[in-house]
């Protein structure tokens, strides 16, 4: 398993070797990461991994089999009331009284969490305006399209206004338009001091929005850790490609001559793409284009070489079909 | 060309292959073939002594077939396309070379096939009862020929309500409520039939004598007790039912399919029901509902599963209405008898703790399913479940949502017997053995509950169906072993253990509810 330091805040979630199986089945294996408050984490897998279990176990549906899971340091089964007041879920699919208008049903979630009549009226208030959906607070949830019920769904999961969000697919159905707007209210939550757990099986849906990713393959953790840290996908340093108009062999050896770079890649006959792995503390990327130009090379471009998520995605997973 | 066979056929297949995997298939299969060995085993012995036995054994397969169609048949049969609708696969089905009449036959016809093999099983043993004595081959005959056209029309009037319901509950019900009006209200006009047949012939029958003369001659249970027993069995207006059944059923399918495009519109099914393009289109509030207070889930059950304050009034006018009419038929026929107005208090009484009896057994077994029952098939019991209470008191409080529902039952139950019982001295049984009747009703009324609640919590259909069932093989288990173990010796000491086989039962099956809860939750 991979790891990179996600950030030095306390753990909002933590993990220790959970293992959930059904039956014969194991869906989770020895799973273990945390999650640090404030922070958008992504929880990234191919279908079958696993990740709904660990949310559910997340959200106390289910208990774990083996292994512990903490929320705010709390034992998630002994402190299970705590926790719940704590934690808003939202789960993959649409589960909503859909004859209830968007405000009584709010008001209903509210009332069950055990708020006050003042502190729902006005709780509701404020997550209906950063839903958007404050001038439709009267219609009927049967009536709204889908990513306005998916608004609600993210409104209810507010309303008794819980320190950490755990999201399961939270995307999926809506439009691009939808998507954009929802992850757009998600960057306002964290802002707003909330962190947020959130699943999908699109790991360039997350990519812009996480500070941290967890991605799961066939109930195993195949990395944790920071965005930034899966992109450098285990390289030692830095990288940058230097891209020329022709071929132009003298390079190589002006670039390794240069204090701090550990890799030139060649390129293959016929291409003029040179990769350069360096230690960034003891070279900077202006210096290796000084380099460069001096060798008499023909620059067309000078890029970071920044390995594509769903390349790293796909190196990190196995392929096949999950049972 | 009107069908498609291939597709027709392929549809049929699947429907049959469903309705195998399907447990309350097996259920139902297994408990009829329980419930007919054991009345056979049970009646063994006096077999022998008896002259007519067959007519004995044929009389209680054909009750038990007759209550399995009803039961199992309401729950079945009404989903047929009600479940497509709620699975949102109704349109795709409508997509492929399947015209209309297709479906329908498709649908309904693989259940309706599965209800008729199991009767035609059945047909071969049955003549045991002519070896036995008593019943000759027509008769049995005859008794699976009205069966058969029962269970005809039954499925097709559920298939006519599942093409315009949304929901199989919903079908169910209407399913049930159309065979109460066609078997049970014409039994409020019968005594201007009995009065004027007395009085001279048929003569001077207005049409509503004749709509209800026709109705109860095609009753099949009178039907059925007029072929067994050609003596006297049947009521004097029982006719031959098996020619209406058919008929009816004929005509619901027609019904069924001349509709089918007007109900099954595969448009209304992903698209949100109502299209509100502005904010200013808003639909309107049907009825007000009051904030939620303390109690949010009580709330939310009694207001928006249970239908409110609304649905309270319905049923205190229908329920007083039906109790109008009873009173009504039993007045003019004893003074249309007698010649004179003859009202007693006393007779309403009785009239009024029946049919609150009656109706709190239904409504108890339907709020009881209905419980946990809606919340699985929306998929919102898994919110329930994080909110932070514990599973007790989510009970408790969906429970406390559920009671108001019983209040027009109990309420009518309670005027009755207070009217029953004129002194009071009369309210309290001198006999202990009828306390231990009471203690066994409410046991068995609890038991009742809490399986309808744990079945629904493990089936996604027919958890009332499975429940009543299990009930009735279940008592008849009990009583018919304290029959062959000699508890029956002394009555007391009979209705102890019954009680003690009841708590034995309804304990556990209690004590499992939250547990399935957390299961259910879980696995949405």
């Amino acid at each position: 398993m991979n790891t990179t330091p996600a950030s030095d805040s306390a753990p909002v979630i933590d993990i220790r070797n959970l293992r959930h199986a059904y039956k014969n089945h194991v869906a989770v294996a020895d799973v273990t990461f945390t999650v640090h408050s404030r922070s958008i984490h992504g929880f990234v897998g191919p279908n079958g991994a696993g990740k709904t279990t660990t949310l559910k176990v997340l959200a106390t549906l289910m208990q774990p089999q083996t292994g512990t899971v903490l929320a705010f340091g709390k034992d998630i089964v002994r402190d299970r009331k705590l926790v719940r007041q704590r934690i808003g879920y939202m789960p993959d699919h649409f589960s909503m009284y859909r004859q209830m208008t968007v405000f009584e049903y709010l008001d209903f979630f509210g009332a069950a969490y055990g708020m006050t009549q003042s502190q729902r009226d006005k709780t509701i208030a404020d997550v209906l305006a950063l839903t958007d959906m404050a001038g439709r607070k009267d219609d009927f949830i049967q009536g709204l399209s889908r990513g306005m019920q998916q608004r609600v769904s993210l409104a209810r999961v507010l309303v008794h206004d819980p320190d950490l969000l755990l999201l399961d697919e939270p995307a999926s159905g809506l439009d691009p338009r939808a998507r954009i707007e929802l992850m757009e209210i998600l960057q306002e939550l964290r802002r707003l001091g909330k962190t947020v757990f959130i699943s999908s099986h699109i790991l360039s849906e997350l990519a812009e929005l996480c500070d941290a990713v967890t991605i799961l393959d066939r109930g195993a953790v195949k990395y944790t850790g920071t965005m930034r840290g899966l992109i450098a996908g285990g390289k030692s340093g830095d990288a940058f490609v230097i891209t020329l108009a022709a071929e132009h062999p003298p390079l190589v050896g002006a670039l390794s001559a240069l204090p701090g770079i550990t890799r030139v890649e060649q390129p293959a006959t016929g291409e003029a793409r040179y990769t350069v792995e360096f230690d960034p503390a003891a070279l900077t990327p202006n210096a290796i284009l000084q380099a460069a130009l001096a060798s008499g090379a023909s620059i067309t471009a000078f890029q970071e070489d920044v390995k594509h998520l769903n390349q790293a995605f796909m190196d990190l997973t196995e392929p096949g079909v999950r049972t | 060309m009107l069908l498609n066979l291939r597709p027709l056929f392929a549809l049929f297949v699947r429907s049959l292959r469903e309705q195998s995997r399907t447990k309350l298939t097996h259920f139902a299969r297994g408990g009829i073939g329980l419930l007919l060995l054991l009345l056979i085993w049970k009646n063994e012995r006096s077999f022998l002594s008896q002259t007519a036995s067959g007519l004995f054994v044929l009389t209680m397969v054909v009750m038990v077939n007759f209550f399995a169609i009803g039961i199992f048949g309401l729950s079945t049969f009404a989903s047929a396309i009600a479940e497509e609708k709620e699975d949102d696969t109704l349109g795709l089905l409508r997509m492929t070379r399947l015209n209309p009449l297709s479906i329908l036959l498709g649908k309904g016809t693989a259940r309706l096939c599965e209800g008729l093999l199991l009767l035609a099983v059945q047909v071969p043993f049955s003549m045991l009862c002519i070896t036995l004595g008593g019943v000759s081959l027509e008769q049995v005959l005859h008794c699976y020929a009205i069966l058969a056209a029962f269970l005809f029309l039954l499925s097709n009037v559920a298939l006519f309500w599942s093409v315009v319901c949304r929901s199989s509950g919903r079908a169910g019900v209407l399913t049930a409520t159309t065979f109460i009006v066609l078997y049970l209200l014409p039994w409020f006009a019968l005594p201007r039939s009995v009065i004027r047949s007395l009085a001279g012939g048929t003569g001077n029958l207005s049409w509503i004598d004749r709509v209800g003369q026709f109705l109860m001659g095609s009753n099949p249970v009178l039907d059925l007790a007029r072929v067994i027993d050609p003596r006297g069995g049947g009521f004097f207006t029982a006719s031959d039912s098996v020619l209406p059944s058919l008929v009816g059923g004929a005509l619901a399918f027609a019904l069924a399919w001349m509709l089918f495009g007007k109900f099954c519109n595969a448009g209304s099914e992903s698209a949100p029901k109502v299209a509100s393009a502005s904010p200013s289109a808003k639909p309107r509030r049907r009825r007000r509902v009051p904030r939620t207070g303390r109690n949010a889930i009580a709330w939310k059950d009694f207001h928006f599963l249970n239908g409110g304050w609304s649905a309270l009034r319905i049923r205190c006018i229908v329920y007083l209405g039906v109790v109008g009419l009873q009173m009504y038929r039993d007045l003019s026929l004893f003074s249309g008898l007698s010649g004179r107005p003859d009202f007693e208090w006393r007779a309403l009484g009785f009239v009024l703790l029946q049919f609150g009896i009656m109706s709190f057994s239904v409504e108890l077994g339907l709020a009881a399913s209905r419980l946990f029952g809606i919340e699985r098939k929306r998929n919102t019991l898994g919110s329930l479940c994080t909110l932070p209470i514990s599973t007790g008191r989510l009970i408790w409080q969906k429970i406390l949502g559920g009671l108001p529902v019983l209040a027009p039952s109990v309420l009518l139950g309670l005027l009755g017997f207070l009217s029953f019982a004129s002194a009071p001295g009369r309210w309290l049984p001198r006999e202990p053995v009828a306390y231990l009747v009471i203690i066994l009703s409410i046991s068995e009324y609890l038991l009742f509950a809490v399986l309808s609640m744990f079945l629904s919590l493990r089936m996604r259909r027919g958890a009332f169906a499975a429940a009543v069932g299990l009930m009735f093989i279940g008592n008849f288990l009990l009583t018919l072993m304290l029959a062959t173990g000699g508890g029956a010796g002394s009555g007391e000491g009979a209705f102890v253990v019954l009680i003690m086989f009841v708590w034995m039962t309804l304990v556990p099956l209690a004590l499992a509810i939250p547990s399935q809860i957390k299961r259910a939750g879980a696995g949405e």
